[in-house]
């Protein structure tokens, strides 16, 4: 099969661009590094199947991070008699886009060239000549804008005309070549500053940046925990009580003398109604935890963090927080991973590849897993303090944080390695486009759904069986009297500690029915945030720290989370 | 001559010239506690990132602006904005271009 690689510097929309190739979809975002991996599709061309690739963004053809070694691997293993490159440019740009076309031009691959942000080179006064630049560079240029499709039916069209170019930067200075290039094609005209670009000023600026950043990340969770709130509250609670509710306890009736499937299905009913909170079936509490109490904080944070991403403001964030993070043995850009990690450690732990050396990465892994407490964790400990205010909420919250700047600045000091500064492109701010933006929370949601509603189902299933077969009088007896000596928990809470290295807001779930006081629920809570990730974590962990950092970073958890655990306890 | 930390923000300067940095020059390869220095590799080997990013001698860029207990320093180069931390920042010796 013929292929395309789509090639280009980082964020200049190549993954847009395959999403419009190939229908698959994808995570778009404005900054550098959204691809860590390459992602494959197929398209239709002339009544041809071929596939895509997209590779992770590079500035040159010599590997200097993951990214680019995975890009550079890619060239070396493909034959250029089947394969075209397409090379996205950011138009606004061009001059530094063109280091790596030149350099890419001179492998022999039959190259296109696609001017993408076509449309933002108006705004800035930029105009280039097209038909020069492909005199020149002797191989096809098209304008394009990902994001609305413009010019994507050219380039199917062109698709079978593209040849490798002649043009040899080889030997020469390939900056000068560009140099020249550019004073031949390209005409910039002074223009005002946009609203976009005063904005970009105040975010960057060295005192406003920080007030800018406490407002937004303000807004952020305000908006989140309101959306969140708003949909339990309104939409998603009501519909489970009025109309599931009742459905349910029809099905109650029909299962009374199947007392077991009864405890599976159903499970208890607390003064003959279904408690969605403890009555721990799999079709009451097993369904409400991952759609209602879960679902709604799951939409309304990647709605935040969407915008987030696609406005350009992550990358300010992470220079404007650079100094704070070198404290815990990071750069600025860290913050990336772990503002994914919000959502669901898994992108989390997988978005570490931005880091350049195997220190950071450890680092940031094991911070998030530890003390980055997921939307459905959160979700849950909102569910489960929330009666008590600020007062049963702040501390869960406060003491993951504390927990974060000590173990990071134990960690910045004793593993070994070393942390280089920030380099890091920053974008200009994008006005994001809706439909783009609507397609990425419908994504990810989807992803929640498929990835998580099983397990959830599976754990309360398990819980169901360890009480009808007495596993947990049994473990309770076990472990029961570690649980109470140090961290004051009743024993029955172990079963919390098994199901939650499945999932975590099951198991914070699990405390529901255990009629705990507002003490024991934060201590409960943080613990089951820390002590262990979740199985799918531990899966990426595992796969991108390898067996001894995965190890390693286990044990500062158990250790800590008991510690941690310990001092709560005292405190309660 | 002045390091791009000392030189003027909002004018456009010339870059005269990158020093290697990093202590040692270029590592790769050599050893150090039996593993390779890997940001000797990747982070610190941003001489070669610089050029990548149009960063080079006779390049003209501005400094944008510093953040504050010694943050990153952001430079725009044509349309792009960059952030680079204070290390490498003192380490690109730049004139202010006069016309």
């Amino acid at each position: 099969m013929k292929k395309i690689l789509l090639f280009g510097n980082p964020n200049v929309g190549k993954s847009a661009i395959f999403a419009r190739l190939t229908g698959v979809r994808v995570i778009v975002s404005n900054y550098p590094g959204t691809t860590v991996e390459y992602l494959s599709g197929k398209t239709r061309i002339g009544g041809e199947d071929i596939k895509v690739i997209d590779v992770p963004g590079t500035y040159s053809l010599d590997p200097d991070s993951p990214a680019e070694k995975v890009a550079k691997k890619f060239l070396d293993k493909s034959n250029p008699k089947d394969t075209v490159i397409f090379n996205v440019i950011d138009s606004t740009n061009l001059e530094r886009n063109l280091n790596l076309t030149l350099q890419l031009l001179s492998t022999r691959f039959p190259v296109m060239i696609l001017l993408n942000f076509w449309d933002e080179t108006k705004h800035k006064g930029i105009t280039i000549d097209v038909e020069k630049l492909s005199e020149i560079l002797k191989v096809r240029v098209i304008p394009t804008v990902a994001i609305t499709g413009y010019g994507i039916q050219e380039l199917r069209e062109e698709f079978a005309n593209a040849v490798p170019s002649d043009f040899d930067a080889k030997g020469k200075d390939t900056w000068n070549a560009v140099g020249k290039i550019i004073k031949e094609t390209q005409s910039i005209k002074h223009h005002h500053h946009t609203f976009l670009q005063v904005l970009e000023e105040i975010s960057t600026h060295p005192v406003m940046g920080m007030v800018f950043a406490v407002i937004v990340l303000f807004l952020s969770f305000a908006v989140i925990r309101l959306i969140g709130e708003g949909l339990i509250g309104f939409v998603f609670e009501p519909a489970f009580e009025n109309l599931w509710s009742p459905v349910l306890l029809k099905f109650s009736g029909v299962l009374n003398n199947y007392k077991f499937l009864h405890k599976i299905l159903i499970g208890e009913l607390i003064n003959g109604k279904i408690d969605f909170y403890q009555s721990f079936g799999v079709l009451s509490t097993g369904l409400f935890i991952p759609i209602v109490a879960v679902l709604p904080y799951i939409i309304s944070f990647y709605l935040v963090l969407s915008i987030l991403e696609d406005t350009g403001y992550l990358p300010r964030l992470a220079v404007v927080l650079d100094r704070l993070m070198h404290q815990i043995g990071i750069h600025g850009m860290g913050i990336v991973p772990m503002f994914l990690a919000f959502g669901c450690n898994v992108p989390g732990v997988l978005a570490t590849r931005i880091m350049e050396t195997r220190r950071e990465r450890f680092i940031v892994a094991t911070l998030m897993s530890i003390s980055i407490p997921c939307m459905a964790k959160i979700a849950m400990v909102f569910g489960l303090l929330g009666k008590y205010g600020i007062r049963g909420i702040a501390p869960v919250f406060v003491t993951l944080f504390l927990v974060l700047v000590v173990v990071g600045k134990i960690m910045s000091r004793f593993v070994s390695g070393e942390s280089p500064e920030i380099f890091t492109e920053i974008p200009p701010y994008r006005v994001p486009y809706f439909r783009g933006l609507f397609k990425k929370v419908w994504l990810r949601v989807g992803w929640f759904l498929k990835e998580a509603l099983p397990f959830v189902l599976i754990g309360v299933l398990i819980i169901d069986l360890f009480y009808i077969f007495g596993v947990v009088g049994f473990l309770s007896e076990f472990f029961g009297p570690v649980l109470t000596k140090i961290l004051g928990l009743p024993a029955e809470a172990v079963a919390a500690l098994i199901v939650g290295f499945l999932r975590k807001d099951v198991a914070i779930g699990m405390l529901a029915p255990l009629g705990l006081s507002m003490g024991q629920l934060v201590t409960a809570s943080v613990v089951l945030s820390m002590y262990f990730p979740c199985a799918a974590t531990f899966v990426v962990l595992f796969k991108e720290l390898g067996f001894r950092d995965t190890l390693k970073a286990s044990i500062i958890m158990v250790v800590a989370a008991f510690f941690v655990g310990w001092i709560l306890n005292l405190i309660y | 001559m002045v390091s791009l930390l000392e030189a003027k923000k909002d004018v456009p300067l010339v870059v005269k010239a990158v020093i290697a940095g990093g202590g040692g020059g270029r590592g790769r390869g050599r050893r150090r506690g039996g593993r390779r220095s890997e940001s000797r590799m990747v982070g610190l080997n941003w001489c070669r990132r610089f050029s990548n990013m149009g960063i080079r001698e006779g390049a003209v860029i501005r400094k944008v602006s510093v953040q504050p207990f010694s943050g990153p320093v952001i430079i725009r180069i044509g349309n792009c904005e960059i952030a680079i931390g204070r290390g490498m920042a003192s380490s690109i010796l730049v004139e202010e271009v006069k016309d």
